[in-house]
C-alpha cells in the first residue's frame, strides 16, 4: 500500500457546525419569515434606484436612446450594487468564511473608493423634465420604474401638491402610499429609506461587535488586572446615555448618518464584551483550550480559532437583537426631528404624520409598519438562532414539527 | 418474599417523536425483601432506564412501554402495577414505598433549601399525621442513622456546606426517612473517592440489614458488585444477558459478555514483559509548590494560601510510566498542570531533559511545548467541537514546522490515526461524531502529533467503560514500550495503576506520601495513608476470597 492510499478523500467530510446551525435555523418558521422580510429589504435597498425613480430606466428622444436612471446613479448606489453582487458571488464560492468576509469588505471598500472618485452624476437633477418632455410628446419610447417618482422628487410641476392621502390625486398621478408634506411619494421614500434602516443596523452592530469581542475576549482570557480595568471601562460606557450623546453630537457636528452609526456602535459594545468575557472565562478552563496552550499554539489562534467559535452562539443572538435596537435608535432620533435633513428615513416620516393639524394615517401606518416588521424580523431571527445554536431547546422545540 | 417484580419490560425512548430506540428489551428480574440486586453493565446498556421505568420517572411523551409489567408487592400481599398506576398512586409510591438515590451528590440536593427542610418535605407528604415536633425528631434520627456528624446542627445547614460524601449521606437519609420497602440506588458511589465509597457502601449494607428492605443497586464497577450484591444481573444493549447469585456470576460467568467484562478489568489484564526503563530522567521536579492565594474582604486582600501542591519532588524517566495516585482534591491535577507550565508554580524547579523550564518565558517555552504533551480527563471537552479532526491535528504541526506542506502533514496525521487504531476517514469528521473512547484516542493522537518525549495523562480513562479503558491502556503501554516515551499517569483507580505503571507516587494534601515500584507499593505499603487507600478499593478478587 502506498502512503497516499492511506489518506482518504475529502468526500467523506461531515457537515461543519455552521452548516448544521444554518440548517436548523432555516427549518424554523419564525426564522424563515424574518429572513424573508430582511431579504426583501435588502433587495429594495439595493435596487432602490430601479424600483422608485423619476428618471426613466430607458428612453428614446429624437432617435437617441439613453438611460437617465443609470446616468444619475450616485456613488452610494454603485457601492450598494457592487456589495450585493459580491455577496451573491461569494455565497456561491467555495471559500473559507473569514476569507469571504475579508474579500467582501475589501471589495466594497474598493468600490466605494472608485465610485466616489470616478462617478459624478449631474449636480442639478431636474426630476420633472421627463414628464414635461413627455407632455410635449418628444419622447418616442420610454420604460419607467415601477414607482415613477424619486425619493426627493417634490412634484414641482404639479403645482401646489402638499400632503395627499393614498390614491387621492385626480390629475393622473398615482401614489400608492400617498405623499408627504413636501409632495414626495411615500412609497419611493420608504424604499430608499430601507438603506438607512439596514445600514445603521449592520454597521452600528458591526462596530459594537468588533470592539466588544476584542475587549471581552482579552478580559476573559487574561482576567486579573486586564479584566478589572476592562470591566470598569464597560461600566463607564454603560453609564453613557446613547440617545443623549447622539443629540449632543447632532447639535455640535451636524446631522450625519455615519456619525450616528459610529456613536450607536461605540456606546453599545459593552453588552457584547460582557457576553464574550463570560464565555471566555468558561472556555479558558476547557480541556481543548488547555491542550491548545500545551501544543504551543500562538495566542491569536487560541483566542480566535479555538475559543471564539465556541463562544459565538450567545453573541450572534445578542447581535440580532442589537440590530433591531440600533434601527429603533435611529427612528427615535429621526422622529424627534434630529435625523437626516433631506434623505428619507422611516422615523422622519413618522414625525410628519403628526406635524400638520390633521393626523395623516398613511404617514404613520406604512413607515411605522415597516419599522415594526423589521425589528420584529430581527427578533424572530434572534429567537430562532438561540434555539438553533442551543442543543437543549433544539430538542425540546424545533425538533418536532 | 417478592418485593419488586419486573416482567418482560420493554422501554422505548425517542427524541423526535418519530424514531423509537429500544433502551430496555424484555428484562425480567425480581428483587426480594432484604436482598441486594446489582444491575451491572457498561454505559448505555439500559440499567438506569430500567430503574427509571420502575419509578415512572422517564420524561412524559418521550418514552413508551410496548410490553411488560412492573409490580410492587406490599407487606400485606397487595400489589401495585406501576406501569398502569395513576399520578396519585405514583406520588404515594415514590418516596413512600420506593426510595431513590442518584449518582451526582452535588446536584441532587436543592441548593436553596436547608437539609432539614428537604427532609421535612418528604415526611410532610408521606407521613402527614406526624406533628412538627415528631417530624423534627425523625429528621435528626435519620441523619444520625446515616452517621452524619452533629445531626442536630446539620439540620439547619445548606447543601453547599457539606462534602460529597456527606451529601450522599443526606440523600440516603432522605430516601430512607419514610422507611421505604425498596431502595433504588443509581451509581450512588461513582462520584465519590474510594475511601468515602467504602464508608457509604458499608453504611448501605448496615441500613439494609437493619430495615430489611430490598435494594436495587446500579453500578458499572465489578469491585462494588463483589462487595455488596446478593444477586447480579448483567445488562448489555438493553437486555439482561445473565443473572444469578453474585458468587456464581462473578466466579464462573456463563455468558461470554460477562467473561469479557471481567477480563477487561485493569487488574486482570495480562502484563507483557517490559524493557527496563533508562535511568536518565526525562522530567524531574524538585520541591515544587503551587499555592493559590485566598482573598477575602472588600479590597480582596490575601489572607491565606491554599497549598494545592506543597513541596513535591519526582522524576520520570524515558520509557517509564509513573502513576500519580490520590483522592480528589489532593492536588494531583494541579501538579500536572504546573509541570506543563499551564499553571505558574510558586516555588521549586522543573527540568525537562536537563533544561530548567521553571522560569522560561511564554515565548521560549512555546518551542519546547512539542517535547511534552497532555491528554485530559473529559472526552467531552478534550477536542475543539468546532474544528474537524484534521485541523486539530494539522495546526500544531504547522506551528512547529513539522512536515514540508499540508499534504505531508495530512499523511502524517493519517499514520498517527492508524497508530491509535482509528479509521483514517476520522480526519474529516467532527468530535461529536465519536464515542468517548474514540475521542480519547484522538486526543492521544493530537498529543503524539508533535513527537513529544513526555506525555501527561490526567485521568484519561476515568470516564470510560472498562472494555474501552482496557484498549486505551494497552495502547499507552505500547507507546511507552515501543517509542520510549515518559508518561505521568494521574489516576485514582488502583487497578489501572497495577496494569500500567512502573512506579507509583501516592499523593495526599499536596504532598507525596509514598513513592516506589508499583508492586512494592501495592503489595507492601509503608505508609498508613497508602494502606487505608488500598484497603478502601473494592476489588473483585479480594471480596471473592473473603466470601
Amino acid at each position: 500500500m502506498t502512503e497516499i492510499a492511506t489518506v482518504p478523500t475529502p468526500e467523506q467530510r461531515s457537515r461543519p457546525w455552521s452548516r448544521q446551525v444554518l440548517a436548523a435555523l432555516l427549518g424554523r418558521t419564525g426564522a424563515r419569515i424574518g429572513l424573508a422580510w430582511i431579504g426583501l429589504l435588502v433587495l429594495a435597498a439595493t435596487f432602490a434606484p430601479f424600483i422608485a425613480n423619476s428618471h426613466p430606466l430607458f428612453m428614446v428622444i429624437d432617435g437617441r436612446a439613453s438611460s437617465p436612471a443609470l446616468a444619475h446613479l450616485e456613488p452610494l448606489d454603485w457601492v450598494w450594487l457592487a456589495g450585493f453582487a459580491l455577496a451573491v458571488g461569494l455565497a456561491l464560492a467555495p471559500l473559507r468564511a473569514w476569507l469571504k468576509i475579508a474579500v467582501w469588505l475589501s471589495g466594497v471598500g474598493l468600490t466605494a473608493l472608485l465610485a466616489y472618485s470616478l462617478v459624478s452624476p449631474p449636480v442639478l437633477t431636474i426630476h420633472e423634465q421627463y414628464r414635461e418632455l413627455e407632455a410635449e410628446g418628444r419622447i418616442e419610447r420610454v420604460v419607467r420604474a415601477p414607482i415613477p417618482y424619486s425619493a426627493k422628487d417634490y412634484l414641482r410641476d404639479y403645482g401646489d401638491t402638499g400632503i395627499e392621502a393614498p390614491l387621492a390625486a385626480d390629475d393622473g398621478r398615482r401614489h400608492w402610499f400617498g405623499t408627504e408634506e413636501n409632495g414626495a411619494d411615500v412609497a419611493a421614500r420608504m424604499i430608499h429609506a430601507a438603506r438607512i434602516a439596514l445600514g445603521i443596523g449592520f454597521i452600528a452592530t458591526g462596530i459594537a461587535l468588533l470592539i466588544g469581542t476584542l475587549i471581552g475576549g482579552l478580559m476573559g482570557y487574561f482576567s486579573g488586572a486586564i479584566d478589572i480595568i476592562g470591566m470598569r471601562l464597560v461600566e463607564i460606557f454603560e453609564a453613557i446615555p446613547t440617545l443623549f450623546l447622539l443629540l449632543t453630537f447632532v447639535a455640535f457636528f451636524g446631522r450625519s448618518i455615519y456619525l450616528m452609526m459610529v456613536i450607536i456602535g461605540i456606546t453599545s459594545w459593552s453588552g457584547y464584551a460582557r457576553y464574550v468575557r463570560a464565555e471566555f472565562l468558561k472556555l479558558r478552563e476547557q480541556d481543548f483550550v488547555q491542550a491548545a496552550v500545551a501544543c504551543g499554539l500562538p495566542l491569536w489562534s487560541i483566542l480566535f480559532r479555538h475559543m471564539l467559535p465556541n463562544g459565538l452562539a450567545p453573541l450572534l443572538v445578542a447581535a440580532s437583537f442589537g440590530v433591531a435596537s440600533a434601527i429603533l435608535a435611529e427612528a427615535t432620533l429621526s422622529f424627534l426631528g434630529l435625523g437626516l435633513v433631506d434623505d428619507p428615513s422611516w422615523g422622519q416620516m413618522l414625525n410628519q404624520a403628526v406635524q400638520s393639524s390633521t393626523f395623516n394615517w398613511w404617514l404613520a401606518v406604512f413607515p411605522g409598519g415597516a419599522i415594526f416588521c423589521t425589528v420584529f424580523a430581527y427578533n424572530l431571527i434572534g429567537e430562532a438562532l438561540r434555539d438553533a445554536v442551543d442543543p437543549h431547546t433544539q430538542r425540546g422545540g424545533g425538533g418536532v414539527r | 418474599m417478592k418485593l419488586l417484580d419486573i416482567e418482560d419490560l420493554v422501554t422505548e425512548l425517542t427524541t423526535d417523536g418519530r424514531h423509537w430506540l429500544r433502551a430496555v428489551d424484555r428484562v425480567s428480574l425480581t428483587v426480594r425483601r432484604g436482598e441486594t440486586y446489582c444491575l451491572v453493565g457498561e454505559s448505555g446498556s439500559g440499567k438506569s432506564v430500567t430503574a427509571l421505568s420502575a419509578m415512572r420517572l422517564l420524561p412524559e411523551g418521550r418514552h413508551r412501554h410496548p410490553g411488560g409489567r412492573i409490580r410492587l408487592h406490599g407487606a400485606s400481599g397487595e400489589t401495585v402495577d406501576l406501569l398502569a398506576a395513576d399520578g396519585e398512586t405514583l406520588r404515594e409510591v415514590r418516596g413512600g414505598r420506593i426510595g431513590m438515590i442518584f449518582q451526582e451528590p452535588m446536584t441532587s440536593l436543592n441548593p436553596v433549601l436547608t437539609i432539614g427542610e428537604q427532609l421535612d418535605e418528604a415526611l410532610l407528604l408521606h407521613q402527614s399525621n406526624l406533628t412538627p415536633a415528631e417530624r423534627a425528631e425523625r429528621i435528626v434520627a435519620a441523619l444520625a442513622e446515616v452517621r452524619m456528624p452533629d445531626p442536630v446542627g446539620r439540620v439547619r445547614e445548606y447543601p453547599h456546606r457539606l462534602s460529597g460524601g456527606q451529601r450522599q449521606r443526606v440523600m440516603i437519609a432522605m430516601a430512607l426517612i419514610c422507611e421505604p420497602a425498596l431502595l433504588i440506588a443509581d451509581e450512588p458511589t461513582t462520584a465519590l473517592d474510594v475511601t468515602v465509597q467504602a464508608e457509604i457502601l458499608k453504611l448501605m449494607r448496615d441500613l439494609q440489614a437493619a430495615h430489611g428492605m430490598g435494594l436495587l443497586f446500579i453500578t458499572h464497577d465489578f469491585g462494588v458488585v463483589a462487595q455488596i450484591a446478593d444477586t447480579v444481573g448483567v445488562m448489555r444493549r438493553g437486555a439482561l444477558v445473565e443473572q444469578g447469585p453474585a458468587g456464581e456470576v462473578l466466579r464462573a460467568p456463563r455468558h461470554e459478555y460477562t467473561r469479557g467484562l471481567i477480563a477487561a478489568l485493569p487488574e486482570r489484564l495480562a502484563r507483557g514483559p517490559r524493557p527496563t526503563a533508562s535511568c536518565k530522567p526525562l522530567v524531574s521536579i524538585d520541591g515544587l509548590k503551587v499555592h493559590f492565594p485566598v482573598r477575602r474582604g472588600f479590597l480582596r486582600r490575601v489572607v491565606d494560601h491554599l497549598r494545592a501542591v506543597d513541596g513535591v519532588s519526582l522524576e520520570i524517566g524515558a520509557g517509564e510510566v509513573v502513576a500519580l495516585v490520590g483522592e480528589s482534591g489532593c492536588g494531583k491535577t494541579t501538579l500536572g498542570r504546573a509541570l506543563l507550565r499551564l499553571l505558574e508554580p510558586t516555588a521549586g524547579s522543573i527540568h525537562l531533559e536537563g533544561r530548567d523550564i521553571t522560569r522560561l518565558s511564554r515565548k521560549d517555552l512555546r518551542g519546547l511545548r512539542r517535547r511534552m504533551q497532555v491528554v485530559f480527563q473529559d472526552p467531552g471537552s478534550s477536542l475543539n467541537p468546532r474544528l474537524p479532526i484534521l485541523t486539530t491535528l494539522l495546526e500544531p504541526m504547522r506551528v512547529h514546522g513539522i512536515g514540508r506542506d499540508d499534504a505531508e502533514r495530512t499523511r502524517r496525521a493519517a499514520e498517527l490515526l492508524d497508530r491509535v487504531e482509528m479509521p483514517a476517514d476520522s480526519l474529516w469528521r467532527y468530535p461529536h461524531e465519536f464515542s468517548g473512547g474514540q475521542r480519547q484516542r484522538l486526543a492521544i493522537a493530537r498529543a503524539l502529533v508533535l513527537e513529544p518525549r513526555f506525555i501527561l495523562c490526567d485521568e484519561i480513562t476515568s470516564a470510560l467503560d472498562v472494555s474501552v479503558q482496557a484498549g486505551i491502556l494497552r495502547l499507552l503501554r505500547s507507546l511507552v514500550d515501543d517509542d520510549g516515551l515518559g508518561l505521568l499517569f494521574i489516576t485514582h483507580n488502583l487497578g489501572v495503576v497495577e496494569f500500567l505503571a512502573d512506579r507509583v507516587a501516592v499523593m495526599n494534601e499536596g504532598k507525596l506520601v509514598e513513592t516506589g515500584r508499583t508492586d512494592e507499593v501495592l503489595r507492601a505499603p509503608r505508609e498508613t495513608y497508602t494502606r487505608a487507600l488500598l484497603a478502601a478499593v473494592p476489588r473483585l478478587d479480594g471480596a471473592l476470597v473473603e466470601a
